[in-house]
């Protein structure tokens, strides 16, 4: 693989969003802000941070990949001296990079607040929720590159939206977890670590399937 | 080393509704092939085979020495394409897309990307979403050819130009064979007056098949139009280099692909007078492939 070939695919994609970062970078920061609030407005806050990475996560796959595809400029890119694979790894790692920055700047933010408030207990079930919103722009980027149905992709983001309700339900369902995740200790039970694990373990199947998927195609373009 | 930029060995795709078979073309360093053909003949599909955009079913592609689509990679360096579908990034500057394909092209030409520039009368600080077809085609023609290809790929870029944008998109591929002479282009297009104007190599296809394939001058040269006069009780004689005849009463047109000066003999034989021959644009010569082809298939 060629780095000095996927290094401007990579700053190209960063150049045409770089707007779109920043709105969410800082709409992410403003609800970790509302969060210190507390009360109902603490609530709102929490709830508009976790959106702000869920939004990050369908917007990114959605204006890099799927919408570079519609509008053709795909053709332009895969007349460039990239093979398919370099193609998609460039936007993997675009998306995934742009995605971390935010993802991780609103990530540790939270964290910090979580920490710095005796309330340590609430850092594990926000890390469940913050690497299942994670795994969730994997899936999307991930389907975005390798399936050129804007159906399927659709049926993807709505599947991968659904998938975080059953992450809610899973950790409303861990023993003890109400208790714990107001409490000043984190406590990583073996409930989390399973759960972590399961995410962790359904990434590994996305990125093989993507790789499996991209590696199979006979045709590089929509039309 | 070749004497070829392009070389298809039997080359077949299947779609569901489509299918390009047994394409066999050889597109010699230094020429400008006219790849015409009519809506969904193959073209578009043909030269995505030869960029690598997509994976033939059947037969070798080898593109400067390089077999395809496996090593796409290294052609490409070498390959400019322009496309009708092809869009640049609408919310950026022309300027911008020079610098992204100089970071990505050693060879790039800034002297000859300002010279273009020039010519084609753009200007890089617009952006792309307010340029006109023409002037957004004229875009993705610069960017091929400031950096030299040696190989460039047109698909059907003169499409719903207006006159003005045509003459000047055909004359810098024409200027392509001035530049050292061993760069190749070819160019499809279904209009065969672009075509006739800076080609030196032909190819028709239809319905996914090569149907004819060789040097303009020759096509235009061995095909003509023959008037025919035939006597009462006379016939035109059915010669397989015939194409097409069409008879009203005791005229006759005739349209020939291997005219030669002995055919007078054999409309001698026939009792038939010979009363004018004419030359045969592309445009005839296209369509009298294209009504033979739907023929032998409708056989």
């Amino acid at each position: 693989m060629n780095r000095s070939l996927i290094v401007p695919l990579i700053l190209k994609d960063w150049y045409f969003q770089r707007a779109t970062l920043t709105i969410l970078l800082v709409g992410g920061i403003v609800s970790i802000g509302l969060t210190l609030l507390g009360g109902i407005l603490g609530v709102v806050g929490i709830f508009s941070t976790a959106m702000a990475t869920v939004v990050l996560g369908l917007v990114l796959p959605q204006m890099t990949v799927v919408n570079e595809r519609k509008q053709h400029n795909e053709t332009f890119m895969m007349s460039l001296p990239v093979t398919p694979l370099e193609y998609a790894a460039a936007k993997i790692l675009a998306n995934v990079s742009m995605f971390l920055v935010v993802w991780l700047a609103i990530f540790f933010a939270l964290a910090y607040e979580v920490l710095g408030s005796h309330h340590s207990g609430f850092l594990p079930p926000a890390t469940v929720g913050a690497f299942a919103i994670f795994v969730g722009f994997i899936t999307n980027l991930c389907f975005a590159i390798v399936v050129r149905s804007e159906k399927l992709w659709i049926l993807t983001m709505t599947m991968t939206n659904l998938a975080y309700g059953l992450v809610w339900v899973a950790l409303y369902r861990t023993p003890n977890l109400g208790k714990q995740a107001f409490g000043p200790v984190a406590v990583w039970s073996k409930d989390i670590l399973l759960l972590l694990g399961l995410e962790f373990l359904v990434l590994t199947i996305v990125l093989a399937l993507g790789a499996y998927g991209q590696a199979r195609k006979t045709s590089f373009l929509s039309t | 080393m070749t004497n070829l930029s392009v070389k298809l060995t039997h080359v077949g795709k299947d779609y569901p509704f489509f299918s390009l078979n047994d394409v066999s073309l050889d597109i010699p360093r230094g020429s400008i092939m006219g790849f015409i053909g009519r809506n969904g003949a193959g073209k578009s599909t043909t030269i995505r085979i030869i960029l690598g955009l997509l994976r033939q079913d059947r037969g070798e592609v080898e593109v400067l020495g390089h077999p395809m689509p496996t090593e796409q990679k290294a052609a490409k360096w070498d390959i400019g394409f322009v496309s009708e579908d092809m869009r640049l990034y609408a919310k950026a500057t022309l300027e911008w897309h020079m610098r992204f394909i100089k970071s990505i092209y050693g060879n790039w030409d800034e002297g000859h990307a300002r010279k273009l520039l020039k010519r084609l009368d753009l200007n890089v600080a617009q952006k792309i979403d307010g340029m006109s077809h023409g002037q957004r085609v004229k875009a993705a023609l610069l960017l091929a050819l400031a950096r030299h290809p040696r190989l460039l790929l047109l698909d059907e870029p003169t499409t719903g130009l207006d006159p003005v944008a045509r003459r000047e998109i055909l004359a810098e591929i024409e200027g392509v064979l001035f530049d050292g002479g061993e760069r190749s282009v070819l160019f499809s297009s279904h209009n065969t007056l672009d075509v006739e104007k800076i080609s030196n190599q032909v190819a028709f296809i239809d319905r996914g098949r090569i149907i004819q394939c060789g040097g303009k001058d020759a096509f235009l040269g061995q095909w003509r139009r023959l008037h025919l006069q035939v006597p009462a009780g006379k016939q035109v004689p059915a010669l397989a280099e015939f194409v097409d005849v069409k008879q009203d009463g005791q005229e006759a047109i005739v349209i020939t692909n291997a005219y030669r000066a002995d055919l007078q003999g054999a409309f001698d034989e026939a009792g038939v007078i010979l009363k004018a021959v004419e030359s045969v644009s592309l445009e005839e010569i296209f369509l009298a492939n294209v009504d033979r082809n739907t023929e032998r298939s409708a056989a």
